[in-house]
């Protein structure tokens, strides 16, 4: 039976180099002969050859990033950036697994701001203070706090960012409140706010007052320092947990009762807060400006801008904070040569990666490049007035870092679930200090 | 040909049916071993290293001090509580269901076939895809509970309620599961040889005589093997937590499979990860051990 033999050995053939390619693959990995093991490069060099470096990002789209990695192979045409955009919500999972399972799969990638100290702690940033020694010359005072851990820098601040709060002129007009002012000195206080956004409902509004960010520390801290509770932490590194006091407890007590009470809708994520104002259901959004593009193009949307609340006799407290560009330690010399030159194209040269994006509406890092950001049409629409002067006062006065920990991550992963927790009705009392106790086994590992 | 030549060949035949049979065989015991053993030891080595979650300095040897810590944790047990309730709760409800539609379903129904594939249907739907259209339909303000209200029920809250979580999670999981199972059960109860039903009714059983006397017994391998397997299955359930509740409400959902991936790739820290593994694994053999042995089939019999 020949035909019979022949197909046998055939078959035997292929199950061998299936067995083979699985051990391959099972045993592959590991590589990194000229790693620059954990120091940036001190000196650039325009690359002669083409090399392409992989840049993972959070913060941006493909679509909106393309016009700055269009410029920039322009300036560098031997450089191409591989730009691979992460959803924020799996960013940190997707940079652990690849930083620590392949040495050079990803060279550049952005940093969430607060994550800083914690990304340095798991040697995942090479330190660039040699490759950038003139960085505090080219950005605002915060960001450069930010990019410094234990006196060295360790990434390239690009962007900032701040917050306001939009309301719906119609929907204000139907309940016959008065427009409140963009100026900071008429900082409306919650209470206020909560006492309109209930009138505004009851004629007609679907919803009276909507986070942007709504289960985000970001977003939400503001609250706790206005109430008095502080950032979060206390004592040296900011690793004994202190979400459990009185502060604390007043600020989401009051968060929660807006879901209790339908002022806020429930179930719903971060990512369809600005469509529920961009429709018009909304009376008070306290959101990031970077949904300005979005709302002005809404032509039928009659909006305008006013300070983020406080409470009553607290002090004013407004989210800030951005993101920042690392350099993988392990990247080989040529990699991080390319990629630092990218590094300085997005956060210093001529004022950054800002002027390259038509409709940004955050704040670079960049001093130069902000003169530049301000001046953007989108701020120019009437319905805009006033935004202007509000960010750079809040930028300058009441903008609140995230709490500056090696154990951020947990951190903000155990915040996340207990803000979830409170909108769907858990005492705040009750889950705040469930948090703390969370918090004090979470960072046991750090002490 | 000659008798010496037919001796002769006959080594050589079995040497040749020993190397297909190892090259048949190769891609499966690589598969178990790159897949499924290799992981597991690396999983116990992990489990006794520490390190500073996502550094990539080289952990240190520790022995059993990640299960010391481990065990210290009250959320650990939580979570150990939350998954072995779920598993007692929707592995009895989903065998029993499966069993009833299969018997049912083999009965000459009219339309027998359209019932069994409709059943099935939400098997081949993929499961992160079954978990959004789940997630929606019982959202607070969803469809299930517009269907509530029409009958003037009170609306439930479901997914975001610490008390209701687990039961949503198991209404999810049973309307994939059910159908899946029901299937081999299916092909059990065709299997077994039509005489005893003969013999059973002459002998005078009724239905539920039969059913005990000699459906079960006949399908005591089926069902052991839906059994093992729908239990693992559960135990390892992750993508509807991580989807719709990351374990919350109140820590409801976190069950161990969930909070093994959380620790490991969301907090960066594989060696807790890991022996939190080691531990579900541990449960794991001694139910499904329990389970074969409350089904062996008894000597004699086969």
């Amino acid at each position: 039976m020949p035909d019979h033999k022949a197909a046998t050995r055939w078959v035997t053939a292929g199950a061998l180099v299936m067995s083979a390619a699985l051990l391959l693959t099972g045993c592959g990995g590991a590589s990194g002969a000229d790693g620059i093991n954990g120091v940036g490069p001190s000196e650039l060099t325009e690359p002669t050859e083409p090399i392409t470096i992989t840049y993972a990002g959070a913060a941006y789209a493909a679509e909106q990033l393309q016009p700055v990695l269009d410029a920039f192979e322009d300036a560098h045409p031997n450089i191409t950036v591989e730009y691979e955009s992460v959803p924020f919500d799996d960013f940190n999972s997707v940079l652990a697994a690849r930083l620590t399972n392949s040495s050079d799969a990803i060279d550049v990638f952005d940093v969430d701001m607060p994550r800083t100290d914690a990304y340095v702690a798991r040697g995942w940033l090479a330190d660039l203070s040699k490759t950038f020694p003139d960085l505090a010359d080219s950005v605002d005072p915060g960001s450069l706090e930010a990019a410094t851990v234990g006196g060295k820098i360790v990434t390239m601040p690009y962007q900032t960012s701040s917050n306001i709060m939009y309301y719906n002129k119609g929907l204000l007009d139907a309940a016959g409140i008065a427009t409140p002012s963009a100026d900071p000195a008429d900082r409306l206080t919650w209470e206020t706010v909560v006492a309109d956004a209930t009138k505004a409902q009851a004629a007609g509004a679907q919803y009276g007052l909507v986070f942007d960010q709504i289960d985000r520390y970001y977003q939400l801290e503001p609250l706790a320092i206005s109430a008095g509770g502080g950032a979060g932490a206390t004592g040296d590194d900011n690793l004994t947990p202190d979400v459990a006091n009185a502060g604390w407890v007043k600020a989401f007590s009051w968060y929660g009762s807006l879901f209790e009470n339908g002022l806020s809708p429930r179930g719903v994520s971060v990512a369809e807060t600005p469509n529920l104002f961009a429709a018009g259901q909304v009376a008070y959004y306290v959101g990031g400006p970077w949904w300005g593009n979005q709302f002005i193009a809404e032509a039928g949307l009659d909006f305008g801008v006013a300070p983020f609340p406080a409470f009553d006799g607290g002090e004013a407290s407004t989210p800030t904070g951005g993101w920042s560009l690392g350099l993988n330690p392990n990247a080989t010399a040529d990699k991080a040569n390319a990629a630092a030159i990218f590094m300085k194209f997005m956060g210093i040269d001529d004022g950054g990666y800002a002027q390259y994006l038509s409709a940004l509406a955050v704040p670079p890092s960049n001093l130069d490049g902000s003169a530049k950001f301000y001046d953007a049409d989108t701020f120019k629409d009437p319905r805009f007035a006033g935004v202007v002067d509000l960010i750079k006062y809040e930028l300058a006065n009441t903008s609140t870092l995230r709490l500056q920990t090696v154990g951020y991550v947990e951190f903000e992963d155990v915040m996340t679930k207990t803000f979830g927790d409170i909108i769907n009705g858990t005492d705040a009392e009750k889950a705040l200090t469930s948090a703390n106790a969370d918090l004090e086994e979470a960072w046991a590992k750090f002490q | 040909m000659t008798i010496a030549s037919a001796t002769r060949r006959r080594p050589a035949r079995r040497q040749r049916d020993a190397v297909a049979a190892i090259a048949f065989l190769a891609p499966t015991v690589l598969l178990i071993l790159v897949l499924r053993v290799i992981p597991a030891i690396s999983a116990v080595g992990d489990s006794m290293r520490s390190g500073l979650p996502g550094s990539l300095v080289p952990p240190t040897f520790v022995g059993g001090e990640i299960f010391a810590r481990l065990f210290a944790k009250e959320s650990f047990w939580e979570s150990v509580r939350q998954t072995l309730i779920f598993n007692v709760l929707v592995n009895p409800i989903q065998i029993l269901l499966a069993l009833a539609l299969a018997v049912l379903l083999t009965r000459n129904l009219p339309a027998r076939g359209l019932w069994r594939t409709l059943i099935f249907l939400p098997a081949a739907v993929p499961l992160a895809g079954s978990t959004i259209v789940w997630g929606i339909a019982l959202r607070p303000d969803g469809p299930v509970n517009g269907v509530l209200t029409l009958f003037g029920l009170p609306a439930q809250p479901w997914f975001t309620s610490p008390n209701q979580v687990v039961v949503a999670m198991i209404v999810l999981a049973s309307w994939i599961g059910i159908g899946y199972w029901m299937m081999f059960l299916i092909a059990g109860l065709n299997d077994i040889p039509p005489v005893y039903f003969e013999a059973a009714r002459i002998d005078g059983a009724g239905p539920l005589r039969t059913f005990f006397s000699v459906t079960l017994p006949m399908l005591r391998r089926p069902l052991l093997f839906v059994l093992v397997a729908d239990t693992v299955a559960n135990f390892v359930l992750f993508a509807p937590v991580q989807i719709l509740t990351s374990g919350g409400p109140e820590k409801q959902s976190n069950f161990l499979m969930y909070d093994i991936f959380h620790k490991s790739y969301q907090l960066s820290d594989p060696y807790e990860a890991s022996a939190e593994l080691v531990v579900l694994l541990v449960i794991m053999i001694a139910i499904v051990a329990v389970q074969f042995r409350l089904l062996r089939t008894p000597e004699g019999e086969e």
